[in-house]
């Protein structure tokens, strides 16, 4: 899907990249925490999800991430949004819940990646 | 569509039984925040989750959530799995990601292929 | 923002001073040390390890440390070497520490969705070295290696 077609299916405000509308968006990974953002080992793609910290926008520095689409109505400081435009990072937010979010973009033929294998404590 | 319908079609490894297999699941609630999940999730609902420890049964109780489902081949810890147990609440665990269980069970919930 | 120095043999070095607490720039200081390295000519995958790398090892002075620490990165034509550091509380038991899920992080930590558990075993598994040092009431120290490779076609991606 293109990144305005995601804006319009889960009814998103565009908060950073508004120019990027074009933007190819096929694959996606929902998440809130920190850890398991960074186990994301798929390049270029694009992360759902509740946590509007600033590291979320810093990890999606290191990892290559194209896109974030917050839900819950979440949005990020000002500050992340203007962060977030400088690196060409396009930011979305909707009031839909996350289990919501991800059903429409599965629905609508967005891929899920690839993580890194989670080692649990057993 | 009841949870245990559920789980069979979207190959779910099953962790502890629960109570009823036989109630129907009204939704699913995706995330990892606790506070988060008391705070937005409703009664009924199958959670999914990465959270694998520590109160996830406790939550699950208090919520009325129907089931919980571990994401990306996390696996409940054995501490938790005898909780759940005990309390009757329902834990699988899938090798889909968080976003690929949503997606699927959205799909089954609406009664689309999965 | 630190500017990077050259060491008298040469080598690029990257000191960042960590603050503890200091959750509003957690992860700052890793993002500007892979774009860095990016610039300098460090390939994508590698720039994206050290930067996997900083992050954790940032986030754990910010949520552990007891007043901060340093974060160090020199670059050698073979290697990115990275050191946390700090001089308080340190870890008691470090087979536990290390084990994925383990956690002691506080609750303004967890409620933020930090303290998973996952920091040193995500340290130790993306570095190609990694040695950790700590003593309680002294400190910590850890050490993480990543062997470059010259490729840059790695097969994950054109991301910068």
């Amino acid at each position: 899907m293109r990144l305005d077609d995601v804006a319009t299916l889960v009814e998103a405000d565009v908060l950073a990249g508004a120019g990027r509308g074009e933007l190819v968006i096929d694959r996606a990974y929902a998440v809130d925490l920190l850890s398991d953002v960074l186990a994301l080992t798929d390049e270029r793609t694009t992360l759902i999800t509740g946590n509007v910290s600033p590291q979320v926008i810093r990890v999606a520095e290191i990892l290559n991430v194209i896109a974030i689409v917050f839900v819950r109505g979440k949005r990020p400081a000002p500050s992340i949004a203007a962060r977030a435009e400088q690196l060409g990072i396009p930011l979305l937010s909707t009031k839909k819940t996350m289990f919501e979010t991800c059903g429409l973009l599965y629905g609508n033929g967005v891929r899920p990646c690839k993580n890194r294998p989670v080692e649990t404590m057993e | 569509m009841t949870l245990q319908e559920l789980a069979r079609a979207l190959n779910w490894d099953i962790q502890s039984e629960g109570a009823s297999p036989e109630a129907s699941v009204s939704g699913g609630y995706c995330g990892d925040l606790l506070s988060h999940v008391l705070a937005s999730a409703k009664p009924g609902e199958v959670w999914i989750t990465i959270q694998h420890h520590a109160n996830i049964i406790a939550v699950a109780q208090v919520v009325g959530l129907a089931g919980i489902v571990l994401a990306a081949g996390v696996r409940a810890t054995d501490a938790v799995v005898d909780r759940a147990r005990t309390a009757g609440v329902p834990v699988f665990s899938s090798s889909d990601t968080a976003f690929a269980l949503a997606g699927r069970i959205e799909r089954a919930l609406a009664g689309k292929t999965c | 923002m630190q500017e990077p120095t050259r060491r008298d043999d040469g080598v690029r070095r990257f000191v960042h001073h960590i603050k503890a607490r200091d959750i509003e720039h957690g992860g700052s200081a890793s993002a500007q040390i892979k774009r860095e390295l990016r610039e300098g000519g460090v390939s994508a995958a590698d720039a994206r390890r050290a930067g996997i790398v900083a992050f954790e090892g940032e986030m754990n002075l910010i949520v552990y440390s007891d007043r901060g620490g340093i974060l160090e990165v020199d670059v050698y034509p073979d290697a990115i070497e990275i050191l946390i550091e700090d001089d308080g509380p340190g870890i008691g038991d470090i087979d536990l520490a290390l084990t994925p899920g383990y956690s002691t992080a506080p609750d303004w930590a967890t409620e933020l969705g930090f303290g998973a558990g996952m920091g040193l075993p995500n340290m130790q598994r993306t570095s190609d070295g990694f040695e950790i040092h700590s003593h309680m009431g002294q400190g910590t120290r850890v050490r993480c290696r990543i062997e470059r490779s010259e490729d840059d076609s790695t097969g994950i991606g054109q991301g910068t």
